[in-house]
């Protein structure tokens, strides 16, 4: 409730031009929005480039908003947003890592891999670089799921895509993850799981 | 809801309820959890080890440093106040109007933006300054002081420094400093007392020019619009490099040039980066603010002739008991302590005490024999 209340009073100074509320809105959703943007490219300058506009456009736009902006799917879907377009002006696409619509085995049998989570919590390398092998829109989709913890339907409408289709690219993340890492079988069955109560 | 009391660590790490309490934590799934684990103290290892796992998964997909944010952050801040008083541009065709009232409304138009804009423009910070308090100083609580009256004012920092801050000038500061570094950005004119800590280096960024301190006094002259940055050297020794050479530590240590003692100045030449040492000569002396040829010895001085000189040398004001501390002298040789040590010096002499209150020192004392 507090909380609430100290988002709105923000929101407000943002709206009058209190550039310090810019600030802490700014800091309070940069670490999200940047380890999002990473997952499109590794050039660090472009991204903050991407996120300073972001901010900027919010502030030059802030007497014709009517709510708050500073929504996280809304953030991350106007930063994608500008992210392809300064990607395509550059032309800096890597397009070698667009996953195919491999058909994902049925016949995975994920239930039966349970390992010992402590060797899981002391590997932060290992679980990066496994991560960092996956597709690109599948690192997304990972990313959007376990870092930032939100729904499919989120998820979904963050990726332009339907529920089926974000489910099916778990799937297949997890698929992927499986084949790199005997230790990401922990994750699979945990990524697995997820899927099925969707 | 699941039955939590089968959970494995595994399982826990799956639940989304429970990565939200690990994450992020609402008021509602604190209290769940706490409540859950105060009933079932026996899982406390298990959600440990959940936690752990939660806390790596989320780590390995970490990117960015705290610090990395902050000053991407404070650049933002400082583009948007930057922007955000500009007059958004009207374009408009010159000669769609034959009305020559019109005309002459414009024109008068234009002479009070013109106005108006010097007065903004005279009042705002400079890119230069505004870029350089996003990069240099990290810490996101920082104090600013633009001096906007025609008189000389003195700020202390939040190490006890003194500053005596020349009109039209600004300076920022972090409300604490670091550990490592004291680090403070001007555009305009000051003069500093710096509080001796060689631990703690003390570092001025002027326009293009770095000024490093361990513990002295000297004035630095950089506005924004001239086309040269001076340092003068009161007491104490100063290093002197351009933000270029900060890049090459290596490059600082062995110019030797870039050392200054006291009664010497130094001239940064902003458009070649070049460094011009001199001694300072009389006629230069006379017209350096006061403090800077002020000396602070005192023998059998009254107390009141003491406290006037600090005065008008600090643009302070003093409050004190006259009549009851009449008979009080001062015999002292103070040199370039920032004024709150000189004043604890002064205080410990005549036994008394001080403090500040609403921008005035005020002495508590006692009459002397």
């Amino acid at each position: 409730m507090d909380s609430n209340l100290r988002n709105t009073q923000l929101w407000l100074a943002f709206k009058s031009g209190d550039s310090e509320a810019l600030g802490q809105l700014a800091s309070e959703h940069y670490r999200v929005l940047y380890n999002y943007a990473t997952k499109f490219t590794k050039d660090r300058e472009l991204i903050k480039d991407c996120i300073q506009d972001l901010f900027l456009y919010l502030w030059d736009q802030r007497e014709n908003l009517h709510s708050s902006p500073f929504v996280t799917i809304y953030l991350l879907k106007s930063l994608k947003h500008n992210l392809f377009k300064k990607l395509n002006q550059e032309k800096k696409w890597v397009l070698d890592d667009f996953d195919t619509e491999s058909p994902f085995s049925e016949n995975t049998n994920i239930e039966s891999t349970i390992i010992a989570l402590e060797l899981f919590a002391e590997n932060e390398q290992k679980v990066r670089s496994v991560l960092n092998n996956l597709p690109r829109r599948q690192q997304e989709v990972i990313f959007l799921k376990f870092y930032e913890t939100l729904s499919i339907e989120e998820i979904a409408e963050i990726m332009d895509m339907n529920k089926q289709s974000v489910s099916n690219l778990l799937q297949r993340a997890i698929h992927n993850l499986k084949q790199n890492w005997q230790l990401a079988v922990y994750l699979l069955y945990y990524l697995y799981f997820n899927v099925r109560l969707q | 809801m699941f039955d939590y009391k089968n959970f494995s660590a595994n399982d826990f790490a799956m639940d989304a309820f429970f990565r939200e309490w690990v994450l992020k934590p609402t008021p509602d799934a604190s209290a769940f959890w706490k409540n859950w684990l105060w009933q079932n103290p026996e899982k406390s290892e298990v959600i440990e080890k959940a936690r752990k796992i939660v806390i790596t998964l989320k780590n390995a997909q970490e990117e960015i440093s705290e610090d990395e944010i902050d000053v991407a952050v404070a650049q933002i801040v400082a583009a948007a106040n930057q922007r955000g008083a500009q007059p958004k541009p009207v374009i408009r065709p010159i000669w769609s109007s034959t009305n020559m009232i019109r005309w002459a409304a414009s024109i008068i138009a234009v002479l009070g933006l013109t106005w108006y804009a010097y007065d903004y423009w005279g009042n705002r910070p400079s890119e230069l300054y505004t870029q350089t308090v996003a990069t240099v100083v990290s810490n996101p609580k920082m104090l600013e002081t633009f001096n906007k009256s025609s008189e000389p004012m003195v700020i202390t920092l939040p190490d006890g420094s003194s500053v005596i801050l020349q009109p039209k000038s600004r300076i920022s500061y972090p409300a604490q400093f670091e550990d490592s570094v004291r680090a403070v950005v001007l555009s305009g004119e000051a003069f500093f007392e710096v509080a001796k800590n060689p631990q703690q280096p003390f570092l001025v960024y002027a326009n293009e020019l770095i000024t490093k301190v361990l513990g002295t006094s000297f004035t630095i002259k950089a506005f924004a619009n001239d086309s040269q940055v001076k340092v003068i050297v009161k007491t104490g020794k100063v290093w002197v490099y351009t933000a270029k050479d900060a890049q090459r530590p290596q490059a600082i240590e062995a110019t030797a040039q870039a050392t200054l003692v006291p009664n010497q100045q130094i001239t940064l030449l902003r458009e070649k980066l070049a460094l011009q040492k001199a001694n300072i000569s009389a006629q230069m002396m006379r017209e350096l603010p006061s403090i800077q040829t002020q000396s602070f010895e005192f023998k059998h001085t009254p107390l009141s002739e003491v406290f006037q000189m600090l005065e008008s040398t600090y643009h302070v004001e003093i409050d004190y008991d006259q009549q009851l501390m009449s008979a009080c002298e001062l015999t002292a040789s103070l040199g370039d302590e920032p004024l709150p040590e000189k004043l604890k010096l002064i205080c410990s002499v005549i036994e008394a005490t001080y403090e500040v209150q609403e921008g005035k020192v005020v002495i508590h004392g006692k009459a002397c024999n």
